[in-house]
């Protein structure tokens, strides 16, 4: 009979501790994956954020909200702001108030409005300014192929975009119109692909970005719908760029003076590390626990096996059986219950995780943000697999020293 | 297979200075309990190694070879008999018996059927009665087919009848091998071609 074969009749005829043991293994395979799977998708919320820009403007509705909404494209709608404080920073216009004060916007580098307008597939559609798609500023995405959009309806799209809808140049996609609230159940647009951009392992790749033209279109046809003093005069955020010592300037100017908020992306990106770095490192630290508590179970396990097992061994090795051979019924038995516990770990840890990920709501990217599928917990199931085979070394090394003769006359 | 056992000394536990059993041969070592014969039995079957001395087995000395060497000598030319635990208790008659036959073919269901155990096929060994785990163990000798059978006290623990039932079928098992039994009782002598007398072997 084979060492298989011998592993697999020891742990079907033992069912009850096989049993014990197994929901142990599972059970931490299951947290486990949950855990770094939330510990990855708060890790990659982090490292796929836009990393460009001195500041990023808009409504007065929290830091928070204003960072994940332009730096990571995310989060509900944006409420908006007016598009004439745009016109006002870019032509870096001096602004006089009913203080008397006046203001100067010469502090200013460059500034790149942005308007969300539709939704395509799981993408957002923005819209920015034309000169955004020639701009040299560090961390800005570039072309792979194509060129700025010129007219309505025209946009490039990021390089996630292209390849989960499968787009290349001069294809069409429909879009549902987004302007406030929820999208617009039914495709009303038709985006013409006119350029791709680049990977950058950012949130640029799933963005699709259309010219102004577009924005002024949408916005227009739906008029309607903006309840705003600004009429469809608006946008939802900047991203700006300074000269050296402007952003006390520009701070007291939008936070102090305008119905718009100013948030520094570099403290913003300090701010939401250390927000959510302790917690990460916390659940990971948790998942290796467990891990671990899995692993000595098993360890145990198998100990307590190979105790009550003596005799049984010396009786195989009496029949010939090598201690290689005996190495490899232990190691079957660790990998059965190591693959078994796996499989159900996985199953359990599939149907817990997209709940556990709703229920936890805006504190994590959303499915169409960062898709995290099962197969990114695979780090569990190999440690796991390691874990119990290192788990049967002890058991091996007691039969590396066994006496067949003295567990015999133990009889 | 022939067996030369020389210069055999064990701790403290005995010492001699020859032993040969030839093949074919029929030997009953007998004694009291404790006086080392079950690791004399260890001693030929490979289980064990003498502190000095030399055991030949074809001449073969067994006390140079590796543990693999020692394995496959088991796997092939040795056939053991236990007093108790001969099965391992979890898996069926049938699963012992492919312990040390792959396949079982229809041989294995005409011995079974032969010593009264055909409907114990899938019946897990543990459930057994001493009788038949002894009879189920001698089975499995059979269809291992060594050169040597070594039995220790195969029917200590078994009545009249059962212990009967089992030394025919050893002895059936044994036919042109060499069949080495152990044992206290002297019941058994009639069947041997030679009774070795364990505390003379010693002396």
């Amino acid at each position: 009979m084979s060492p298989a074969k011998i592993a697999y009749l020891h742990l079907v005829r033992n069912k009850f501790s096989s049993l014990i043991v197994l929901v142990g293994i599972l059970l931490a395979v299951a947290t486990s994956g949950v855990l770094l799977r939330l510990y990855s998708l708060s890790n990659e919320r982090f490292m796929g954020l836009i990393d460009t820009g001195d500041a990023i403007i808009g409504a007065k509705s929290g830091a928070l909200d204003l960072l994940l909404g332009m730096l990571s494209f995310e989060g509900d709608y944006p409420e908006y702001i007016p598009m004439n404080l745009y016109a006002t920073l870019k032509d870096q216009q001096s602004l006089h108030f009913e203080d008397k004060a006046t203001v100067s916007a010469n502090f200013i580098r460059a500034v790149f409005p942005f308007a969300l307008v539709a939704k395509t597939d799981e993408f957002r559609v923005y819209t920015t300014s034309g000169d955004f798609f020639n701009s040299k500023e560090k961390g800005l995405p570039e072309f792979e192929t194509g060129r700025a959009p010129t007219a309505s309806g025209q946009v490039v799209v990021g390089s996630r975009v292209a390849s989960r809808l499968k787009l290349k140049m001069g294809d069409t996609l429909p879009a549902r119109v987004w302007v406030g609230g929820e999208p617009a159940p039914e495709a009303s647009q038709t985006l013409h692909v006119v350029g791709i951009f680049k990977t950058t392992d950012r949130a640029w790749d799933r963005i699709v970005l259309g010219g102004w033209e577009t924005a002024d279109k949408i916005f227009n046809d739906n008029a309607v719908l903006f309840r705003t003093p600004w009429g469809t005069k608006v946008m939802n955020f900047m991203l700006v760029y300074l000269k050296d010592g402007g952003f006390g300037s520009l701070e007291s100017l939008i936070n102090r003076r305008t119905v718009a908020q100013m948030v520094s992306v570099g403290e913003g990106y300090r701010k939401l590390n250390e927000l959510a770095g302790t917690g990460r490192e916390l659940g990971l630290l948790v998942a290796a626990v467990i891990l671990l508590l899995g692993f000595s179970s098993v360890a145990s396990m198998m100990m307590s096996r190979f105790d009550s097992m003596n005799v049984q061994l010396a009786v195989l090795r009496a029949l010939g059986y090598s201690k290689r051979d005996l190495f490899k019924v232990l190691l079957y038995e660790a990998l059965y219950l190591a693959f078994l516990a796996c499989l159900l770990g996985a199953l359990i840890d599939g149907s817990v995780f997209p709940w556990l990920r709703s229920l936890l709501g805006a504190n994590l990217p959303g499915e169409d943000i960062v898709p995290m599928p099962i197969w990114t917990s695979w780090p569990v199931w190999l440690a796991v697999i390691v874990g119990n085979i290192i788990s049967v070394l002890y058991p091996i090394w007691r039969i590396s020293k066994q006496n067949i003769h003295t567990s015999l006359r133990s009889i | 297979m022939d067996i030369e056992l020389r210069g055999i000394e064990v701790a403290s536990l005995f010492k001699f200075s020859h032993l040969a059993i030839s093949a074919s041969e029929k030997v009953l070592i007998y004694g009291p309990s404790g006086g080392g014969k079950t690791s004399l039995l260890h001693l030929i079957g490979g289980l064990w190694k003498p502190t000095r001395g030399e055991v030949f087995c074809d001449g073969k000395n067994l006390c140079t070879l590796s543990d693999f060497e020692l394995s496959e000598f088991r796997k092939n030319r040795i056939g053991f008999v236990f007093q108790k635990m001969n099965l391992l208790e979890h898996m069926t008659c049938a699963e012992n018996l492919e312990l040390v036959a792959n396949r079982l073919g229809e041989s294995a269901e005409t011995v079974l059927r032969a010593v009264g155990l055909s409907d114990k096929f899938h019946v897990k060994a543990g459930t057994l009665s001493l009788g038949e785990q002894q009879r189920l163990a001698v089975v499995r000798v059979l269809l291992q087919n060594p050169a040597v059978i070594l039995a220790d006290e195969p029917t200590s623990s078994l009545d009249e009848a059962n212990a009967k039932k089992v030394m025919e079928l050893l002895l059936e098992a044994s036919q042109k091998k060499t069949l080495i039994v152990v044992s206290h009782d002297s019941r058994l002598q009639k069947y041997f071609d030679r009774n070795l007398n364990f505390a003379e072997l010693i002396q």
